[in-house]
């Protein structure tokens, strides 16, 4: 299941992406699945929540957005930053 | 406001990101490409079922093109059998045993590429096959730096398989039909309706009908060979950004 490689790498991306805000809490994950990708949304969403606490992102939930085409793509980011 | 220490409620904050899953690996397969241009290598990402045929394909390659440098990798998820074969048919051949993964992707391939005796021999190649865990869904998404994708599709899968697994089919150069020598056993399997499914899915995907048990067909295979050899590109896109870097 290629999905869970993938989920993989939706975390690695995360990890870069999330930069100065290392510190947040990363409560959710926008990523754009192309309907032609070869990327079941179900099996991606199972594959994420399967692994999400050993990467380190235990709040994070999966927002998929289902587009035409092939498109795997982390859009957005979502973190809460404490107010103190 | 938190009324036990006084703290504020927690900011949302977005970041943008649009940067695609694969791009780690898309860099590494750009990273090989640039590097089988390199060296003039013809390098093809063979797919399909397992037990589709793909390691009978090549065996049968290797038999018709005795003067050629031949070298492959196989993905399996366990032992070394295919590749075992293909060293007895004359092919520079490892293995990339996979454990759980279902497909090879582009790290794999490279660090295939560092074991001492691979490395030389896919260098002086003419042509480099990757063959992939056999899989008919996971190895279509993951670019390995190759040259064309191959579809290995044997008669005895049936007709429908190019339109219960599209992706695998738009993702294809080249669909090689194997084993067309069992055909008169198979009185449901129509080779005409075969192909009007792989052009329901990608209209001009050509198509070669071969066994490598009767050689049926081979020829024709090593002309599409011939021909993709004659089109490789050669050089460097990359000028020097990896020129330290040898297998």
């Amino acid at each position: 299941m290629h999905e869970v490689s993938l989920a993989h790498s939706l975390f690695d991306q995360t990890d870069r992406a999330r930069g100065a805000h290392a510190a947040s809490t990363v409560c959710m994950l926008r990523v754009r699945v192309g309907e032609r990708s070869g990327v079941e949304a179900d099996l991606f969403a199972t594959a994420f929540d399967a692994i999400k606490d050993e990467r380190g992102y235990p709040a994070a939930t999966l927002q998929i957005v289902s587009v035409p085409g092939r498109d795997l793509i982390l859009e957005r980011i979502e973190l809460e930053v404490p107010d103190v | 406001m938190c009324d036990v220490c006084g703290c504020g409620d927690p900011a949302k904050v977005t970041i943008d990101v649009h940067r695609s899953l694969l791009e780690d690996n898309d860099h590494e397969a750009a990273h090989l490409r640039d590097h089988f241009a390199r060296h003039g290598v013809t390098v093809l990402n063979l797919m399909g079922s397992p037990g589709s045929g793909k390691t009978a394909l090549l065996e049968a390659t290797a038999a018709a093109l005795p003067g050629r440098r031949l070298a492959a990798v196989s993905g399996d998820l366990a032992t070394d059998l295919d590749a075992e074969r293909l060293r007895r048919a004359g092919i520079v051949s490892r293995s990339i045993t996979t454990g759980s993964a279902c497909h090879l992707d582009a790290k794999m391939v490279h660090r295939a590429l560092h074991l001492p005796d691979l490395a030389a021999a896919v260098d002086r190649a003419d042509f480099f096959f990757i063959e992939n865990v056999g899989n008919l869904v996971c190895p279509a998404i993951y670019d390995l730096g190759q040259q064309a994708n191959v579809v290995v599709l044997s008669v005895t899968e049936g007709v429908d398989k190019p339109l219960k697994y599209p992706v695998m089919f738009e993702r294809a150069d080249l669909v090689v039909l194997s084993k067309i020598d069992l055909l008169p056993y198979l009185g449901d399997i129509s080779l005409s309706t075969l192909r009007e499914n792989v052009a329901r899915i990608r209209p001009n995907l050509p198509l070669i009908a071969t066994s490598a048990r009767t050689s049926e067909g081979i020829q024709d295979w090593l002309a599409w060979l011939a021909q993709q050899h004659a089109t490789s590109p050669t050089g460097s896109t990359v000028p020097s950004a990896h020129a330290h870097h040898t297998h």
